[in-house]
């Protein structure tokens, strides 16, 4: 398998304090090859990536680049052994100039006062762009770019570094479906000119869409590598978690009751216009639509996150004004954000606490306003048993986890407050797929216990599996209302393209 | 609600509190006698100077002559503190001098206003407390030791007067520069120069610019002041270091000219510091008011010692200050009446 | 002026977005009034006044510029031009050596900078602890070298660094504008430049691009001190020697200008170009509050209340800008998943 690689890397072993996360991993790609890589949550994806990307150095086994053992550590070194590394989260300059950003570690300077060249350097930016068909003003201001051409930036700085290897983490996260097709094609291209292409994704049908073979990380060690062509959907999953799943979504057998628990009229603002729907108690409401359709926006409205300029909530018969989310908590709403980073989580405080925050007032022992520590303890304990949180310790930093483990514990910490109506944003982005199904069990479960539920997702699959009717979002409007009978992923999909 | 009940209960301890350290106090009157007594007769006669400041030659005199006078009448220990125009430092000062328990206290203060608590703690411990150079604005104080600051700066304002004497009215436009809002001998001088230009119909002040006795405050407002009015003929400053500052301004706007060109701008402040009283003969500046510096420092002395002696004391006790022109400026250093220029 | 600056200017001007004409709007206004009021203040004379009145101000905002673009602050700018200034006039007075004079308090500035800069870069302090610290050193630094001397006793040959007049304006002004020149060059076109504007963009990203952040955050502090230097010598100088407690709290005029200048307070984001008008009408101010006589307490309640005003201005933009840039970094969080 190795004889014809171009990236070898061997018996890799790295860990954290006393964790070990990776124990021997191997992992091979040849020139000209889109390879695959995935993993579960905790797997050791990053890790072992980030050590090829030079973010982190290896405590023990070899990495050889077109058969010659390297070592590096740091990013820069790795770049210059021609490896880039895409990561999630984009590292530009937001401020700066796409020139800028292509340039910033090389500058080009003239004269006698080595001023910096601007005009060149535009020039030479201008001709990366060109070779990734990027069709935007070397000039431009990073943060004025979407996402995909942010993507496409750093991709045109990837090979001004001549990149051979090039990493993307997760690219199409935040893409829409279009956007999507332009990096696979542009992804391709660099591939046939000979690149080696690593893609890490989530996602099984782009990961059949565009590698070539895949390579599957569980518990620190590969499992397995596949050619694209010879597997199936079914087999990859068997191998990312290791056991055979038989039922992905569980049975929905809960009926929605008569009463209404919520219903929202007239919603406008900037993203929303003249939303209206209802909620019933017991229900699962799907919201499907396309990222930028107004789904968030919608969520965030209800929970007074956004302003609204007009529109009314009524929550069980009762016309309500909700200016702030403390509002809205009072009124029994809880919302999980897809922004779990920013807004879910304390990200520097410990799980303990995490997960207590939204219902501290109620932790506290009047007038003194001390902590009852032992009934937090006891809510986290519960916590980690019904989400199967993997940490060290209720004390571990969130910061310190992985990010399933982060979702985990934002969905927690929402559970316990038990609100009876339950805002979900993206509830299963970034999860492995065996807690995806815990999650699905869970959500169907608060429904059986009268709760209100609803689900913002990009997923169709996800939406038809757990939910009595789908409402589907295009440009800040309501476009089509679904039940779970007629649905179908093919019907949501044209729905919130528009093309009816 | 639990809050507020929090925020109750810390208020009843607090009023708690308030009441055993008044009626610790109250009857502070008969025991801060018997404390003075008894430190009297501790074997001990110590003395307490905090002052605002001891740089500069003014201060420095004044603690010289302080020390001097304490040695002479035979104190057995002398404390001078430099507060360095701080009036938090100056209190913990004053707090320090009545742990090492001073006899007296003499206070040459930072912030006529600020200092009081710490007058006040002295009333308490029943330490004497001498004002001397600025007053303080509350506490008892025993005696008070300044030069006549209003009169001071009348003399200022009455030399301007008499030296455009025959003007046509409102003519001869005067700049008042105000120093420290917080002295109030710098408070009283310029009252003092502002009664004496009253009294003169030709002068009239066209700007009064309060710098916080800043160098460069000074400097930008004198600058300032000549472009809103180019034909000033006169600037008051609270006292002769700043004047330092207003003659580079001068410079720098071309409006500098000696005594004697007619295009002069008469220059006059208070103190008689060395360097301004040599400008008197150079011609770069018209008056001085020489203060008695050594006077404030040894007639404190003096007045704590007879208080100490059982003698009454005068609630004020005025020091001479003598006008400093070019014409008398030898005379007056010759026989030795300048602090400025003696030695 | 700079390529990453004045792009910004093309997309903020959207319509109804009035933040965006806000300042000048103000800015006009104001001048009206002025005009109108206080007729004296756009004579030419003024005006070359207010310069040189603006110098010290000017030459050490354009060093707390560099700190602010590179995300940082620095609180000890006031208590470096009090000591630099002390050090230079003493040794004036003691040598009688200009030269001497400059070059020691330049050096003192860039020592002091450092001390900024090492515990900036190196040891990760905050950048508000760390030059706290400094300003609390050095303001007693300052009064122990004054100590007990004559303080404003320099006399004219000192002056002569700052009071020269060349072709209608003093020496301290044409310092000014020359190191403002020297440096808009700098931060504008010298990959130096570039890379304080990086920092406070995104530091991890300049570390990924092999840019030793530290060295860079290290110069910063170092030129901000010797500018402070240049600020001492020119205080110092104009004045005929120090005073106790001479330009301490220089720093928040300094801030005043650079955001008034258009700088962000959170880095990364301003034209070099705006710092000019940033000092012009910190000093402007300071001079037609001087030219209106106002009290000296008003005076403080006054700049009290422009400071909060201009800061205010900043968060404002800066609300109204990541309204649109969170949108997009909410897309970019999603779907992540970084493991261990």
């Amino acid at each position: 398998m190795e004889q014809d690689a171009y990236l070898v890397m061997r018996d890799i072993h790295k860990s954290f304090s006393t964790v070990e996360v990776l124990k021997g991993a191997n992992f091979s790609v040849k020139r000209g090859e889109i390879h695959g890589f995935l993993g579960g949550n905790g797997a050791g994806k990053s890790t072992f990536m980030n050590i090829l990307g030079g973010i982190y150095s290896k405590d023990s086994g070899e990495i050889l680049i077109d058969g010659e053992a390297v070592e590096f550590s740091s990013p820069m070194q790795a770049i210059q052994h021609g490896i880039s590394f895409i990561h999630q989260e984009l590292k530009l300059f937001s401020m700066r100039s796409v020139a800028d950003n292509i340039y910033m570690s090389r500058l080009p300077q003239k004269g006698p006062l080595r001023l910096i060249d601007d005009k060149k350097k535009n020039e030479m930016a201008r001709e990366w762009l060109n070779r990734i068909e990027l069709d935007i003003d070397p000039r431009t201001v990073v943060e004025n770019l979407s996402i995909a051409e942010q993507q496409m930036v750093e991709i045109a700085k990837a090979l001004s570094h001549q990149a051979q290897i090039i990493i993307f983490d997760e690219p199409t996260s935040s893409l829409t479906k279009k956007e999507t097709e332009i990096l696979f094609r542009i992804i391709r291209k660099l591939r046939d000119e000979g690149a080696c292409i690593i893609f890490i994704s989530h996602k099984f049908d782009e990961v059949f869409e565009i590698c070539d073979r895949v390579t599957v990380l569980r518990d620190g060690r590969d499992v397995g590598t596949v050619a694209i062509r010879d597997t199936t959907v079914d087999e990859l999953v068997s191998i990312v978690i290791g056991v055979k799943l038989d039922q992905y979504y569980p049975e929905l057998n809960v009926i929605p009751q008569e009463q209404i628990a919520l219903e929202v009229r007239g919603f406008c603002n900037d993203k929303l216009k003249n939303v209206s729907f209802s909620l019933r108690r017991s229900e699962i409401l799907g919201i499907f639509g396309l990222v930028g359709a107004g789904r968030s926006e919608l969520a965030r409205a209800i929970f007074g996150l956004d302003a609204c300029q007009s529109g009314t909530v009524i929550i069980n018969g009762e016309a309500t004004r909700i200016t702030s989310p403390s509002a809205a908590m009072k009124k029994g709403i809880g919302f999980l954000t897809e922004d779990r980073r920013g807004e879910g989580l304390v990200l520097g405080m410990d799980i303990n606490n995490n997960l207590n925050l939204p219902v501290l007032s109620s932790l506290t022992v009047p007038v003194v306003n001390f902590l009852r520590a032992k009934r937090m303890g006891r809510n986290t304990q519960a916590a980690f048993e019904r989400f199967h949180i993997v940490a060290r310790s209720p004390n571990q930093r969130v910061k310190e986890l992985s990010g399933g483990n982060q979702q985990k514990v934002v969905l927690a910490k929402w559970f316990l407050t038990d609100p009876e109506i339950f805002i979900l944003d993206e509830p299963t982005r970034g999860v492995d797929i065996k807690v995806k199904a815990e999650l699905y069990e869970q959500i169907v479960n608060l429904a059986t216990a009268g709760r209100s539920v609803i689900v913002i997702s990009s997923e169709a699959p996800e939406l038809l599996g757990i939910c009595h009717r789908i409402l589907v979002m295009r440009n800040g409007e309501i476009a089509g209302e679904f039940s779970r009978a007629d649905a179908t992923e093919e019907k949501l999909v044209k729905c919130a393209m528009g093309g009816q | 609600m639990k809050r507020a009940l929090a925020l109750v209960l810390i208020c009843i301890m607090a009023l708690g509190l308030a009441a055993c350290g008044t009626s610790g106090g109250g009857d502070g009157e008969s025991s801060a006698n018997e404390a003075f007594e008894a430190r009297l007769n501790d074997g001990v006669n110590r003395i307490g100077f905090a002052m605002a400041d001891i740089t500069g030659q003014a201060p420095q005199r004044e603690a010289d002559a302080f020390r001097a006078k304490a040695e002479e009448l035979g104190f057995d220990d002398v404390m001078i503190l430099s507060a360095e125009n701080s009036v938090e430092t100056q209190i913990s000062q004053i707090r320090d001098m009545i742990t090492a328990e001073c006899d007296v206290i003499c206070i040459y203060s930072a912030d006529a206003d600020g200092v009081v608590p710490a007058v006040q703690s002295c009333n308490e411990a029943g330490i004497p407390v001498i004002a001397v150079d600025r007053g303080i604005n509350g506490g008892e104080i025993l005696c008070s030791i300044a030069s006549n600051n209003i009169s001071d700066g009348r003399d200022v304002a009455n030399y301007f007067g008499l030296m455009t004497a025959g003007e046509s009215e409102d003519s001869v436009k005067v700049l008042h520069i105000i120093g420290n809002l917080s002295s109030t001998a710098q408070k009283e001088r310029a009252d003092g120069f502002r009664l004496g230009c009253e009294s003169w119909g030709q002068l009239t002040i066209v700007d009064e610019v309060a710098t916080e006795a800043d160098a460069d405050r000074i400097y930008n407002a004198v600058v300032d002041a000549f472009r809103a009015t180019p034909d000033i003929k006169a600037i008051f400053v609270p006292y002769d270091q700043l004047l330092s500052s207003v003659v580079s301004a001068l410079q720098e706007i071309g409006m500098f000219y000696p005594v004697g060109d007619e295009r002069h701008v008469m220059l006059g402040a208070v103190d008689g510091a060395t360097e301004q009283l040599e400008w008197l003969s150079a011609g770069t500046n018209d008056i001085s008011i020489s203060l008695d510096f050594e006077g404030f420092g040894s007639e404190a002395v003096t007045a704590a010692w007879n208080y100490m002696q059982g003698q009454s004391v005068a609630e004020t006790i005025q020091t001479t200050s003598i006008p400093v022109v070019a014409g008398n400026v030898d005379y007056l250093a010759g026989n030795g009446y300048l602090w400025g220029l003696s030695k | 002026m700079c390529d990453g600056g004045t792009i910004n200017m093309t997309k903020r001007i959207l319509p109804g977005r009035g933040i965006n004409y806000l300042k000048p709007a103000i800015l006009l206004i104001f001048a009206v009034y002025i005009a109108i009021r206080v007729p004296i203040f756009f004579s030419p004379a003024n005006l070359i006044s207010v310069i040189s009145q603006g110098a010290v101000i000017g030459v050490a905002s354009i060093g707390m510029s560099m700190v602010i673009l590179a995300g940082e602050i620095d609180i000890s700018v006031g208590a470096i031009i009090y000591c630099t200034g002390a050090i230079a006039s003493e040794i004036f007075i003691e040598t009688g050596n200009l030269p001497f004079a400059v070059l020691a308090a330049i050096a003192s500035g860039a020592l002091f900078g450092a001390i900024n800069g090492f515990g900036v870069a190196k040891l990760k302090i905050p950048s508000m602890i760390t030059t706290l610290a400094v300003s609390n050193i050095l303001s007693g630094l300052g009064s122990i070298i004054i100590g007990s001397d004559s303080t404003l006793a320099a006399g004219s040959a000192y002056k002569v660094l700052s009071q020269t007049k060349i072709l209608g304006l003093l020496s301290s002004s044409w310092i000014y504008l020359l190191l403002f020149a020297v440096f808009a060059v700098v931060i504008c076109k010298t990959r130096f430049g570039r890379y304080i504007y990086a920092i406070g963009d995104n530091q991890d990203a300049l570390r990924a691009s092999g840019i030793r952040v530290d060295r860079v955050m290290m110069a910063i502090f170092i030129l901000t001190g010797m500018l402070c230097g240049v600020g001492g010598l020119i205080a110092t100088s104009r004045l005929g020697g120090t005073q106790f407690n001479l330009s301490l709290g220089t720093e928040v005029y300094c801030i005043a200008a650079v955001v008034v200048g258009g700088i962000s307070m959170s880095g990364g984001r301003g034209n070099i170009g705006g710092l000019f008008l940033g000092v012009f009408i910190v000093a402007a101010l300071d001079n037609l509050l001087r030219l209106m006589s106002v009290n000296v307490y008003m005076y403080n309640v006054i700049w009290g209340i422009v400071i909060f005003l201009v800061v205010l201005l900043d968060v404002l933009e800066k609300t109204q800008k990541t309204r649109g840039v969170r949108r997009i970094s909410l897309n970019l969080n999603k779907n992540q998943e970084k493991e261990r």
